[in-house]
């Protein structure tokens, strides 16, 4: 077919214009950016196991420990946790010796054989087994927070690994590997027995990446900030559990934060490492609450070594027990997970916690949706949205318990309370209509609201919301 | 400005600074691009939304981008609008009626309109893949460097996409176009 290069001139002038778009609707943004950031917000609190009684308060812990623990173990990949383990272990014994006048070995002296123990040698398999217990909630009684077990291996050379996670009784809650040949990872849903584990054929550069990764580089700043902290102390050498004699490092006038802006809690940091070694045998941060000591993170290694090369491993995971491998497609773009539609009866069964319009108004439809297999063991998430007959939109989706510091920041317009003690607290609005806010209910679970109807007719129907069963 | 790779690592962390960053910087964009291929603002913020909450349960899951976050948020709003154009059945391309008006403005205004409308109804009916590269190209002002890093493919693919995606537009577009120039000349 003969082209000519005007016609395809007027082919691009066409799509031009296309680009000649209206500017976006300053109101419509600023939702979009709210319930962005609501979602993830009430992602971010899903994510830590939650723990095995009910959780009395909300407590944020700030300093390192809240960056390098709750922010970054809990949500991480689970391949770049072995070099953020790395990390922590430099860190610790790095910043004993900035404060290391109390001990009777030379600040020199402990550096270089810190820096000796912890530098990883660029051959073998490096193999490390650590315990974390976390009691978030700052829970009372006999270890009433979650326990897991990592055990990790990477091939220093190839830059194969395993990464198993699983529970204080053993069962599998997360697993990734990488062969040579596949990638492999699976997370643990809610009721299966089986752990339903993924297989796709790797990419051509993954042990590459893997063999790059750059610990020190991505927590430089974690570092400093340890290092230059002025109250951390050394206890004299001390002697573990096992006769093994040991550092001690305490900060005892470790700080949390509940909330943005309410109690602070003082409490200890202490970290115990091998005096022979130099290895971190454990971590643990305890608060002072009601004049008790309340342990809220415990790291403990129970393995780390280098194996020699070419020491079996299993990198394919084929040896766990109680996992399901399935072949799948290299991740993409697209939805890792379905929407369900339900009934009102079909989401009292997962949730008691929600509200509908009762009676429906005249001419509305009400739809309820909700991301299939979600694990039973944190908020459930969900979406009521209501559709009037010109259209109008009314809609609430459950954001759980929500941190009274962002809704401040972000829903700071005003607020309403219905009678039936909901209070909506208004995000700012575009003079041409539409409203958004976060709907508070009393039992602590919040609610992103987002209609095309203004905030009288709004809270005419948050009025007639009534709690579903 | 904080770089793309610590935006993502930090996103990682669920830090609603980074993520409120990522917003920020990449949801205009989004929406321009759905606005463009769908014509219809609500639909494009449904998109914009539909887009980062995607990514949130990547994020999640252990998932998301290592790297190119602004090729993947196109690359996951692209799906968004692929799906929305197999919900509808393929458009006709509307064609010009006579114009009981002899405003120029007004007439130029609804020739405007009628041609976008053109455009977006072409663009259905080419392959979900020439589509995606004349929207990042042409809609998005991508380099054939860019849009071969969103789509995963050879710039030499992407080059050839964009040719037979032109031919397609051209034959649907362009007779047309010349009887509507004619008619109103």
């Amino acid at each position: 077919m003969k082209t000519n290069k005007s016609e395809d001139a007027n082919v691009e002038k066409l799509l031009g214009k296309l680009t000649e778009a209206s500017a976006r609707d300053p109101q419509a943004q600023a939702q979009g950016r709210a319930r962005f950031l609501a979602q993830a917000q009430a992602l971010a609190k899903s994510q830590p196991p939650a723990p095995a009684v009910s959780q009395e308060e909300d407590v944020r812990h700030t300093g390192w420990n809240k960056n390098f623990f709750e922010r970054i173990l809990n949500t991480m990949k689970l391949q770049t946790k072995l070099s953020v383990f790395a990390v922590v272990a430099v860190v610790v014994v790095a910043a004993v010796f900035v404060v290391s006048n109390v001990t009777t070995v030379s600040a020199q002296q402990i550096i270089t054989r810190a820096s000796a123990a912890q530098a990883l040698p660029t051959q073998g398999i490096w193999h490390t087994q650590i315990q974390i217990y976390q009691n978030h909630a700052m829970l009372t009684g006999d270890h009433p927070g979650t326990t897991t077990i990592d055990d990790d291996y990477l091939d220093l050379t190839t830059g194969q690994y395993r990464l198993v996670m699983q529970d204080s009784a053993g069962k599998l809650e997360q697993v990734a590997a990488f062969d040579g040949t596949y990638d492999y990872s699976g997370l643990q849903a809610a009721g299966n027995d089986l752990l339903k584990v993924t297989r796709v054929q790797a990419g051509p550069d993954d042990g590459t990446k893997t063999r790059s990764i750059d610990p020190a580089a991505s927590f430089k700043a974690l570092f400093d900030d340890f290092r230059n902290n002025p109250r951390v102390k050394i206890d004299s050498q001390k002697t573990w559990t096992d006769g093994t004699p040991v550092y001690v490092l305490v900060d005892d006038n470790y700080q949390t934060q509940k909330g943005v802006d309410s109690a602070t809690y003082t409490g200890s940091m202490r970290m115990v490492f091998d005096a022979k070694t130099y290895q971190l045998i454990e971590s643990q941060t305890t608060v002072r609450k009601d004049g008790q000591d309340i342990v809220i993170d415990e790291v403990q290694w129970l393995v780390n070594e280098v194996l020699p090369m070419g020491s079996p491993v299993a990198w394919d995971l084929s040896d766990l027990k109680g996992v399901n491998v399935v072949d799948g497609t290299q991740p993409s773009a697209q939805a890792s997970s379905t929407v369900e539609t339900l009934t009102e009866q079909e989401l009292a069964t997962h949730t008691n916690s929600f509200y509908v319009l009762k009676p429906l108004p005249a001419g509305y439809t009400e739809t309820i949706v909700a991301v299939a297999d979600q694990p039973k063991d944190r908020d459930y998430q969900f979406e009521i949205d209501y559709t009037g007959p010109n259209g109008e939109t009314f809609g609430l989706q459950a954001v759980g318990q929500m941190d009274p510091g962002f809704v401040a920041s972000s829903f700071y317009d005003g607020s309403y309370e219905a009678a039936s003690g909901l209070v909506m607290n208004y995000s700012p609005s575009h003079p041409n209509g539409g409203t958004s806010a976060m709907l508070s209910a009393p039992d602590g679970n919040s609610f992103l609201l987002i209609s095309s109807l203004t905030r009288e007719q709004v809270q005419n129907l948050v009025e007639t919301l009534v709690k579903g069963q | 400005m904080i770089s793309e790779n610590e935006l993502i690592e930090r996103a990682r962390c669920f830090d609603l600074t980074a993520l409120a960053e990522i917003y920020d910087r990449y949801s205009p964009g989004i929406y321009r691009y759905a606005l463009h291929l769908l014509g219809n603002p609500q639909q494009a913020e449904d998109c914009t939304a539909d887009t980062f909450t995607r990514y949130l349960q990547a994020v999640r899951s252990g998932g998301g981008p290592q790297g190119h976050l602004q090729a993947y948020l196109y690359r996951i709003a692209h799906n968004q609008i692929t799906d929305v154009y197999r919900r509808q059945p393929p458009p006709p391309l509307p064609l010009f009626d006579d114009l009981p008006c002899s405003d120029p403005e007004l007439i130029q205004t609804v020739i405007d309109r009628i041609e976008k409308e053109q455009v977006r109804a072409a663009l259905v009916l080419l392959t979900p893949d020439q589509r995606q590269v004349i929207a990042l190209k042409y809609l998005g002002g991508w380099e054939n460097e860019m849009v071969a890093r969103a789509l995963d493919k050879p710039v030499g693919t992407i080059k050839s996409l964009q040719h037979r995606a032109i031919n397609a537009l051209r034959r649907m577009l362009l007779p047309q176009k010349q009887e509507i120039y004619d008619e109103n000349e």
